[in-house]
């Protein structure tokens, strides 16, 4: 599909995305294609390039996500409004913080329950978390990220990691999260920077 | 502490009912050690948001870059059509030549082979090496394997910690190029060393012996899968041994 634009409607991008599963990624793309220009041309016209046009663009779609998933976000609000408005917030922000020489603090990607917008996390710090992460392995991290960050069914993590019941796709997320849970408690590192 | 990780979880997401929530949230006060196990449990919940939030993000700039790719004008599926066209021509070849037994086992092959879904991104400390990682995965995505497989190999070849994976997926991609004995030793290298894919590779490995048309090898290594009822693709394994 070279053409710009998307023609899907707001509830069925919502739908598309909390359905889940394989066509998670053409909803994505769709949503991309449908509100890309708008914010593009948002930031451009306001002191930034293509790329930092990205950056803010793909901010705004990770917490359009996390709403979406969490059923905080629904078809009564307009994505376009609602993303509009994350990343006008988000992009004055970076302008101010540019302003008072903290352009260090990298794009983040750690979100607040409470706050819609992202808060801030070090890049340095953000990388000891990952690093821990790695650490439960990739089967784990695959099962953890589809159960708890896509939100998907039982039988669709069996699925797509080939588990021929979902019960067992749930014993192996608790498996997972155990591990998880005993790497951060022998971490007192991360532990200090989740909290701190 | 008398609670499985489950009800923590329940519990960290209003999921409990008022009343097991209340004797719950007693239980906590009364037991320090529930109550630390609760918070690691919080921890590691908002450790896979990070994670989440950063594996999407990968997910959108490979999204990003493949729009700016349409928008130039190159549709990856211009070529890939040939090459789908060409493997077909190969299998019906195979089919129309091959003895009855081999071509059972053509036919069970397509329908138990699947390519497996395409990796997480990944978060490695040098930019060279996750570069690499998402133009693997990038053409791997696109069903695009002639390219994907070198840089998988490179990934296999550089003796990190992710060795395996990329030796995983260059397998995948050499299966679907009908390259089943390279596939084979690919697969092998994840099994000679520790790590979480070797439920996969094994499954994998039965799956190159079916396309070879090796019994013997295939009954071994279907047998080893059905010994452990969790293992990945336990279920196909026994139909695929009550078929042969």
């Amino acid at each position: 599909m070279s053409d710009r634009g998307s023609t899907y409607s707001d509830q069925q991008l919502i739908d598309g995305l909390l359905a889940g599963g394989e066509r998670e990624r053409f909803y994505l793309k769709q949503l991309y294609l449908k509100y890309q220009q708008m914010v593009d041309r948002y930031v451009v016209n306001n002191s930034g390039n293509a790329d930092d046009a990205a950056d803010v663009f793909q901010d705004g779609i990770i917490i359009l996500y996390k709403n979406i998933k969490s059923r905080k976000f629904n078809a009564e609000s307009s994505i376009k409004t609602y993303l509009y408005a994350i990343c006008r917030h988000l992009w004055l922000k970076k302008l101010k913080q540019a302003g008072s020489q903290r352009e260090r603090l990298a794009s983040l990607e750690r979100i607040h329950e409470e706050d819609p917008y992202i808060s801030m996390m070090l890049m340095e710090q953000q990388h000891q978390v990952l690093e821990l992460f790695d650490r439960v392995g990739s089967t784990c991290k695959e099962v953890l990220l589809l159960a708890y960050y896509r939100q998907y069914s039982m039988d669709e993590i069996a699925q797509a990691m080939g588990y021929q019941s979902a019960q067992i796709a749930r014993n192996k997320k608790f498996k997972c999260l155990s591990r998880l849970k005993e790497l951060v408690q022998e971490n007192k590192a991360v532990r200090d920077l989740l909290t701190g | 502490m008398n609670y499985s990780i489950e009800q923590i979880e329940r519990y960290l997401a209003g999921e409990l009912p008022a009343k097991e929530r209340a004797s719950f949230e007693e239980q906590m006060a009364a037991d320090p050690e529930l109550s630390e196990a609760v918070d690691r449990v919080k921890d590691s919940l908002q450790i896979i948001d990070i994670a989440g939030a950063h594996d999407l993000r990968q997910e959108l700039r490979s999204i990003h870059e493949e729009i700016e790719h349409e928008k130039k004008g190159t549709n990856p599926w211009r070529y890939l059509l040939p090459l789908a066209a060409s493997i077909i021509l190969v299998c019906l070849a195979y089919i129309g030549f091959w003895p009855t037994d081999k071509a059972d086992h053509q036919t069970f092959f397509a329908t138990y082979h699947e390519v497996y879904r395409s990796p997480m991104n990944l978060r490695q400390d040098n930019p060279a090496f996750n570069r690499i990682w998402q133009e693997a995965i990038q053409a791997y995505d696109e069903g695009d394997y002639p390219a994907a497989l070198p840089k998988f190999r490179e990934i296999s070849n550089a003796g990190k910690g992710m060795s395996y994976l990329g030796s995983f997926y260059a397998g995948q991609c050499l299966l679907s190029m009908d390259s089943s004995s390279a596939a084979v030793v690919a697969f092998q290298k994840v099994l000679q060393t520790d790590n979480d894919y070797r439920e996969q590779a094994r499954w994998y490995v039965a799956l190159c012996y079916l396309k070879q048309g090796k019994p013997e090898a295939l009954r071994t290594s279907l047998e080893a899968i059905t010994e452990d009822p969790e293992a990945y693709r336990y279920k196909e394994a026994l139909q695929l041994l009550r078929k042969i």
